[in-house]
């Protein structure tokens, strides 16, 4: 059972009332807004009309409310359980432009519920695949995940968009009293004003834009000309399908899902204090809901899905993390496509508005994935793998234009500094686990300085096996007591041996020496007038740190040969 | 002002013994010890002989700082422990200030932490000793 964070107001499981969960819902919704713009750059991009880009908004959130519904169910595998919204995936954009390009909308529709179905399969696989998605990995992917959002936070930010490359005065300040008002409540607020810092923020930065006239006439209109009530324009152009498009949708699918990957990694770890590695049984549920999002939304008419970034950025930022919350914004999300009126405040956002709300749930993000990755010991092996991920996914962004004559069926992974960095560090951990050996003997010699080798020895494969620090200096720590113990008590003049196995979720040493038994009996510490005057109360203090380090300890002997196993649960 | 800036750079002795590197001065009239690297049955000889010396030569007052010390073993805990109880027997007294986070932990797991007094910082340290007299 997770361990509810004490950051958290409303953890995973708790109630709220209505209104609350209503409100939160809300402004997820506004951040989720942000990626509506997707289906209306794909639809531009083959010069299709109005109604062709209404239609597809709104079909993109129908299929964004089921599957912000069905990844918050946890029920016969379906849904992670998590509140983790899906929105229109940004790495389904660069495929879909190739198939509105090539074959209208009908074959968007079509490769997009290729897609889905494809991560359905994907998803029953997800719990086989822990060895690809050790912590510095999943680490790099949330990282990247929320540098993702930069390149559309910091235009929107400062006021740039196609057609207006100059950042005006009016633009930075509304973005900046935008921000600060969001910072400065999560910062310095009081009781649960801070559950609703985005929400605050982006009302008083809607208010500034219309103040300055950010927020304008043509919009300001299209928000009164909008019916009130109207059921979904349900003109599908149906579905087609191209082999020729197989491979960057395929692409996608795994960018998306493995983006998902990320944002679910992080969803467990902000609701359990006592978060140690990735579920990937929990992963997998969380993936087929997604995938059957993408699917829906590509047999009604929408685009691609995935969980979005931003939102799991916002529940850090508020402290709500309910999954109540979650199907508050899927309700309010299929209730946005019967009202016209309401959802067009969200798609006329202003450009500075939306930069501030991404920039800071960015912030998270980034910081949540380094988190990840330090949350393991290093060595030079994953310093390349976090290093050169790095390097080579960020290029992306630094460099754009080295990458711009590429196939088109391998954009996919050279379109975001996401897809590549995360490529990168997937093969390099496959790579560099060549060569490391799960299993280690480790000779000591009693009157030779082996504390000394038993801390170069843990702290060495602490590092090759990326494991957590706190359980090597556990370890570390029981077996130079337990040697102590040994040469103290004269159990043996010979070499002790210790054999260590290293798996992901344990360490098991074997420590085996010829000689007289050591009383490893639990039991409480030898009191301090024991420990001057007693000469086995050292050991018997030794023996009780044993314990005290280690998750389980036994002991027995046969013909001389005493042995000792201690087991740590990783 | 001048007394005690002058008291505080009396003099440092700095010693290396297995994987512990032993500092020590003497400021407003505490003799404070700093431990660096690892308290394990490979040091403690030496530490317990530097913590008699201190003692024999009329210390009463003894903080040992522990801000740079990665480990401790039962061996080393032992030391402090036996010096407590020599400084005691004269009226004497020793604290801890500064334990890492993993340092603590022995202590607290040991029930150390109800024999020794144990200071964040240096400076609370140094003052508990002012305090008491």
């Amino acid at each position: 059972m997770p361990q509810k964070p004490p950051n958290l107001v409303y953890g995973l499981e708790d109630t709220l009332p209505l209104p609350t969960a209503l409100l939160l819902g809300l402004q997820h919704v506004f951040v989720m807004s942000t990626a509506f713009i997707f289906p209306v750059v794909i639809v531009r991009s083959f010069g299709g009309s109005a109604e062709q880009a209404a239609f597809m908004v709104t079909m993109s959130i129908l299929a964004g409310g089921v599957g912000t519904i069905l990844q918050a169910l946890r029920k016969q595998g379906m849904g992670s359980g998590y509140l983790c919204p899906a929105v229109c995936g940004p790495s389904y954009l660069s495929a879909s432009l190739l198939a509105a390009q090539t074959g209208g909308l009908s074959l968007v529709y079509g490769m997009t519920a290729f897609a889905g179905l494809f991560e359905v399969f994907f998803s029953r696989l997800m719990h086989r695949l822990r060895i690809l998605f050790p912590a510095e990995v999943t680490g790099v992917v949330v990282t990247l995940v929320g540098v993702a959002v930069i390149p559309v936070a910091i235009p929107n930010f400062l006021g740039i968009s196609p057609g207006d490359a100059v950042t005006e005065a009016l633009e930075l300040f509304v973005a900046a009293i935008t921000l600060g008002t969001m910072v400065a409540i999560s910062v310095w607020s009081r009781g649960k004003l801070r559950l609703y810092s985005v929400l605050v923020g982006i009302t008083i930065g809607y208010i500034l834009a219309a103040a300055t006239g950010i927020l304008g006439g043509p919009e300001i209109a299209r928000i009164l000309d909008a019916p009130l009530l109207a059921l979904p324009d349900l003109s599908h152009p149906g579905w087609s399908f191209d082999l020729a498009l197989l491979i960057p949708f395929t692409i996608a699918v795994l960018c998306s899902s493995l983006k998902s990957i990320g944002d679910l990694t992080t969803c467990q770890k902000i609701n359990d204090a006592e978060w140690k590695r990735p579920d990937m049984r929990n992963i997998g549920g969380g993936i087929l809901a997604d995938g059957s999002s993408a699917l829906l939304s590509g047999f009604i008419g929408g685009m691609g899905q995935s969980t979005s970034s931003s939102n799991v950025g916002l529940s850090i930022g508020t402290g709500a993390t309910s999954r109540i919350i979650a199907f508050a914004a899927g309700v309010i999300l299929i209730l946005l496509t019967f009202f016209p009126k309401l959802a067009s405040v969200f798609v006329v956002m202003p450009g500075p508005v939306m930069g501030a709300g991404l920039v800071f749930v960015a912030a998270f993000m980034i910081v949540n994935g380094l988190q990840i990755i330090t949350s393991r010991m290093m060595d030079t092996r994953k310093t390349f793998v976090v290093g050169f991920a790095f390097i080579f996914g960020l290029s992306i962004d630094i460099f754009p234009d080295f990458f711009t004559g590429l196939p088109g069926s391998v954009q996919s992974v050279f379109s975001s500094s996401l897809a590549l960095g995360t490529a990168t560090a997937l093969i390099l951990n496959l790579i560099f686990r060549i060569g490391i050996a799960r299993r280690k003997t480790l000779l000591l010699e009693p009157g030779t300085d082996f504390s000394d080798t038993i801390f170069t020895f843990f702290e060495t494969m602490g590092g090759t096996w990326g494991a957590r620090k706190e359980v090597i200096q556990r370890a570390e720590s029981a077996v130079n007591e337990l040697v102590e113990s040994i040469v103290f008590l004269d159990a043996t003049r010979e070499a002790i041996r210790a054999d260590i196995r290293f798996e992901e979720d344990s360490l098991d040493i074997d420590i085996r020496y010829t000689g007289k038994p050591l009383d490893l009996s639990p039991g409480g510490p030898p009191s301090d007038a024991d420990l001057l005057e007693d000469d086995t109360a050292l050991a018997r203090l030794s023996a009780f740190l044993v314990w005290k380090y280690a998750d389980s300890v036994t002991a027995d002997d046969k013909d001389g040969e005493c042995r000792i196993r201690l087991h740590f649960d990783h | 002002m001048k007394v005690k800036a002058y008291l505080a750079i009396e003099q440092t002795i700095s010693t290396m013994s297995g994987n512990l590197e032993i500092n020590e001065r003497h400021e407003a009239g505490v003799a404070i010890v700093s431990l660096k690297g690892r308290l394990d049955a490979a040091s403690s000889q030496e530490a317990e002989q530097r913590m008699n010396s201190l003692i024999d030569a009329g210390d009463r007052s003894i903080l040992v700082n522990l801000g740079d010390l990665d480990y401790i073993s039962s061996s080393g805990l032992r030391v402090l422990l036996a010096s407590l109880k020599r400084l005691k027997k004269t009226g004497g007294d020793l604290h801890i200030a500064c334990p890492k986070p993993a340092v603590r932990d022995v202590f607290t797991m040991a029930g150390f932490h109800r024999i020794f007094t144990i200071d964040d910082d240096e400076a609370s340290a140094l003052s508990s000793f002012t305090e008491k007299a």
